[in-house]
């Protein structure tokens, strides 16, 4: 079994998937059977009746109670015990681990550590998703069969658009254009400006740039399981390296990981951006970034079964590493310090000019 | 020009003239040193640029930095003396400055 930072606030599911049934789900190695109460919150227990050990998830919801599918065994949404069949007498203290839930951006997060620590204030919020001007899309959940971690890899690394997304999130300009870092609480930034170049396939499309542009990714990694890609465009004569942002075209791609198990993630994305798109438009805008994420899923599943089949060979280090080093002893720091860190509420830093 | 001498674990000797501003791994790859591999080009991440440096240059050069010092994780021939060569800028102070080759590299 992998360690796992567990104080902090992990994406589950999607908040428009959890209704009044049992759904069933895993994270950090652990199965989870949520359910939606009468109140509009989110119970979350872990699947498992502590009886027989048969899935509560194959059991039924009576009203706000989990009832085991064996031998009717009945759970309330914190856990407890509210009756035994066929047993005379109140029931006995027989409880089933519950996890804390709270709900932003579309999405039910879980709380896998010392529940006396989860503080909903700390669940991540980006407040574009939330403002008049911008516009959020709900994608998908994209199962990826890799480590949540190398996902986080792909996540640091603005260079790999340049040969994976060449349809949609990227274009040869780049290719030579290094990459820059710096790591700041328990963020890292990864980012670079590509200027006076063409504009990338996704903005050459809806963007209606006539000449050369100025662009730019910014990789927010927020340890251990968000990623905030903001990336944009503007025409070179707009002054976008000076700040300016009023006459560009900006998506923030955010990425919600669900770190399911040492080899498998799931990628909940969604997009928001600072330009009006009908519901056919944010539809295509949908498909693009399902073909790249696609492609990137591609790369690390067939990587993942490498690592496996290679396991413990070096991999060589090159400069574009730097960022997925510094992740990774991040996130080796957060787990080592696991029982004492507190969650402080993840967020994207609003960037000074380039 | 300042002079760095390179010793490969074999005793080998190789003397290299530095351009001062560049770094002690660049002097090495201008001038084909073996054992110094610089696989990230200098960027402090992969260790293969390790040198233990001689106890009398120790003090001049200094100690490594703290993202150094992470990165050395992967230096199968750690010790005290221990520095990237990528994170050593040449100077003239440097001149005859003596740095042993590892055996092996991260």
């Amino acid at each position: 079994m992998a360690v796992y930072v567990t104080n902090t606030w992990y994406p589950l599911t999607w908040s428009r998937d959890v209704g009044p049934e049992l759904s069933k789900h895993r994270i950090l190695e652990r199965d989870v059977v949520v359910y939606r109460k009468a109140d509009g919150s989110v119970a979350a227990l872990e699947d498992l009746c502590p009886h027989r050990f048969l899935p509560l998830s194959m059991g039924s919801l009576k009203g706000e109670n989990v009832q085991c599918g064996y031998h009717g065994m009945t759970f309330d949404g914190a856990g407890r015990c509210v009756r035994i069949p066929g047993q005379a007498g109140p029931p006995p203290v027989i409880s089933v681990p519950s996890f804390p839930t709270t709900e932003n951006m579309g999405l039910v997060w879980i709380w896998m550590g010392d529940p006396a620590k989860a503080d909903p204030a700390t669940v991540f919020d980006l407040p574009q998703y939330h403002s008049a001007g911008w516009s959020a899309v709900e994608g998908d959940a994209l199962r990826i069969e890799a480590n949540y971690l190398n996902l986080a890899d792909n996540l640091c690394d603005p260079a790999h658009v340049s040969f994976v997304h060449l349809s949609t999130l990227g274009n040869a300009a780049s290719e030579d254009i290094p990459v820059q870092h710096e790591t700041y609480q328990e963020t890292v930034l990864t980012w670079r400006w590509i200027l006076d170049a063409p504009p990338i396939p996704l903005f050459a499309k809806y963007g209606h740039f006539t000449g050369n542009v100025d662009r730019w990714h910014y990789y927010h990694y927020l340890a251990p399981s968000i990623a905030i890609i903001d990336f944009g465009t503007a025409d070179v004569t707009a002054g976008a390296t000076n700040g300016n942002r009023e006459d560009c075209m900006q998506i923030f791609a955010c990425h919600f990981i669900t770190p399911v198990d040492e080899h498998t993630s799931i990628d909940h994305w969604l997009h928001v951006k600072n330009f009006a798109a009908d519901e056919e438009t944010n539809k295509r805008l949908s498909d693009d970034f399902r073909v790249a994420f696609a492609e990137d899923k591609a790369v690390l599943e067939a990587i993942e079964v490498n690592e496996q089949v290679h396991a413990g060979r070096r991999k060589a280090r090159i400069a574009i590493d730097a960022a997925p080093t510094k992740m990774r002893r991040l996130v080796d720091r957060m787990i080592a310090g696991d029982g004492e860190r507190v969650n402080h509420a993840p967020r994207v830093r609003v960037l000074e000019p380039a | 020009m300042p002079k760095i001498i390179f010793r490969a674990a074999d005793g080998n000797e190789h003397h290299v003239d530095a351009e001062a501003g560049d770094s002690v791994m660049q002097a090495a790859i201008a001038n084909d040193v073996p054992g110094i591999i610089a696989e990230c080009g200098g960027s402090c991440i992969c260790s293969t640029c390790h040198v233990l440096v001689e106890a009398q240059w120790a003090a001049k050069v200094g100690p490594p930095g703290e993202e150094e010092d992470l990165t050395m994780e992967f230096a199968p021939e750690r010790a005290e003396n221990s520095r990237l060569s990528c994170q050593i800028p040449v100077t003239e102070e440097l001149d005859g400055l003596v740095v042993q080759v590892p055996s092996e590299q991260a």
